[in-house]
């Protein structure tokens, strides 16, 4: 049985795919089977991380959801990308089913859209024809009918937030729809926070505020940005803070999401 | 030969009109006044008293001025504490407004009851639960 994980925030530029991405790497090192899927399919970038130039593939999800391939065409391989960063290649495997950066193909998906049915069936059938342990969603930001399709299907929704007004407000709505939809496991991810912040002050009103765990408050780190989006930081910084959050945030997804 | 003690007189008043202008270094021509053997002992007398006023107002002088450079370097040093101070004011306020969580919860309804009421979302919302009952036998 795959478990399905969302990545979700209201707003872009929270981290999203970063922490998608380094909470993939760890899964992976733990020995388990995980693919991510690129939705953000007006802005993709995860492949960014793992090196992958979705030019030089063959397929792309746009592919898939315009029926020219089948689901598990689409993924590619990046476990390589780990044993670069982290110095020892993994037990498990990351595979990533990138988005088309091609501009005439992403114009094409947004005046025409697609059937977000077959967005349902395709990761049904990547877990299957996989053999996945984990399916990871890096959605777009805000809400449409593909995030709320897969906010719908997740056994866990990451909500990622930042210490900041906009985050807040946003955050309160995409809450109160994922319990509608009854996602067994909901997290709350407080990411860039200032080092000069206090993580548990922050972690405490906010668990408060939204009357949800907060599994990690993640540090804006120099070391991160400057790193850019040039490799995997929870991999090469192991003993960072940041990495002390990933892991946190992989543990729980290790327990049963009704724990 | 004894100065007549028109010249002397003369001489001291020069010399004092000089201190008085503030060139301090002519005290020492008072005390030369003092201690000449040829001048009236009334007008060495003079030169003595004026000569120790004169070394007395020059050293309160002295202390005065570098006085004044110390408080002039404390309010250097104040200005600059106070300056720092203000901007620290500035980031903890800035800290202060992002940690208070604020929710406008009448517009979070809004906007829910926006999304909620649609056709696409209360089935999904059943599809979802279908699944998860499914899910669970």
């Amino acid at each position: 049985m795959t478990r399905i994980v969302s990545t979700h925030s209201y707003r872009g530029g929270t981290g999203k795919s970063n922490t998608t991405a380094n909470i993939a790497c760890m899964l992976a090192l733990r020995g388990r089977r995980v693919a991510i899927v690129d939705t953000d399919i007006q802005s993709p970038g995860i492949h960014v991380l793992f090196q992958v130039d979705p030019q030089r593939l063959r397929y792309t999800l746009n592919d898939y959801l315009w029926g020219r391939c089948r689901v598990e065409e689409t993924a590619v391989d990046v476990s390589d990308a780990i044993a670069e960063d982290g110095g020892q290649p993994p037990s498990g495997a990351v595979l990533l089913v990138p988005s088309s950066i091609k501009t005439g193909e992403i114009a094409r998906i947004l005046k025409e859209g697609y059937d977000v049915s077959m967005l349902n069936d395709g990761f049904r059938d990547l877990g299957e024809r996989l053999a996945l342990d984990y399916l990871l969603i890096d959605t777009h930001p805000g809400v449409n009918e593909e995030t709320l399709l897969s906010i719908a299907i997740s056994d866990t929704l990451i909500l990622i937030l930042r210490p900041d007004h906009q985050d807040y407000q946003g955050t309160a709505v995409t809450l109160e729809l994922a319990r509608r939809l009854e996602v067994p496991q909901l997290l709350l991810v407080v990411n860039k926070v200032l080092p000069a912040f206090d993580f548990r002050q922050i972690a405490d009103r906010i668990a408060a505020t939204y009357r949800t765990p907060v599994t990690a408050v993640l540090p804006l780190s120099e070391d991160m940005i400057s790193l850019g989006s040039g490799g995997l930081f929870s991999l090469l910084a192991p003993t960072s803070a940041y990495a002390d959050g990933i892991r946190a945030i992989v543990d729980l997804l290790e327990l049963p999401p009704n724990e | 030969m004894t100065d007549t003690a028109d010249s002397v007189l003369m001489n001291l008043r020069l010399v004092c009109e000089r201190i008085a202008n503030g060139n301090y270094e002519e005290i020492n021509a008072l005390f030369a006044i003092a201690g000449s053997d040829t001048a009236p002992p009334v007008i060495q007398q003079l030169a003595e008293s004026f000569g120790s006023m004169a070394v007395q107002i020059e050293a309160r002088e002295f202390r005065l001025s570098s006085m004044l450079d110390e408080l002039k370097e404390s309010n250097r040093q104040l200005e600059e504490a106070q300056r720092r101070l203000s901007s620290e004011n500035v980031t903890l306020r800035d800290q202060v407004r992002r940690l208070r969580i604020e929710i406008d919860q009448s517009r979070k309804d809004e906007e829910v009851t926006q999304i909620v009421e649609t056709d696409y979302f209360q089935s999904l919302q059943s599809r979802a639960r279908e699944m998860r009952v499914r899910h669970r036998s």
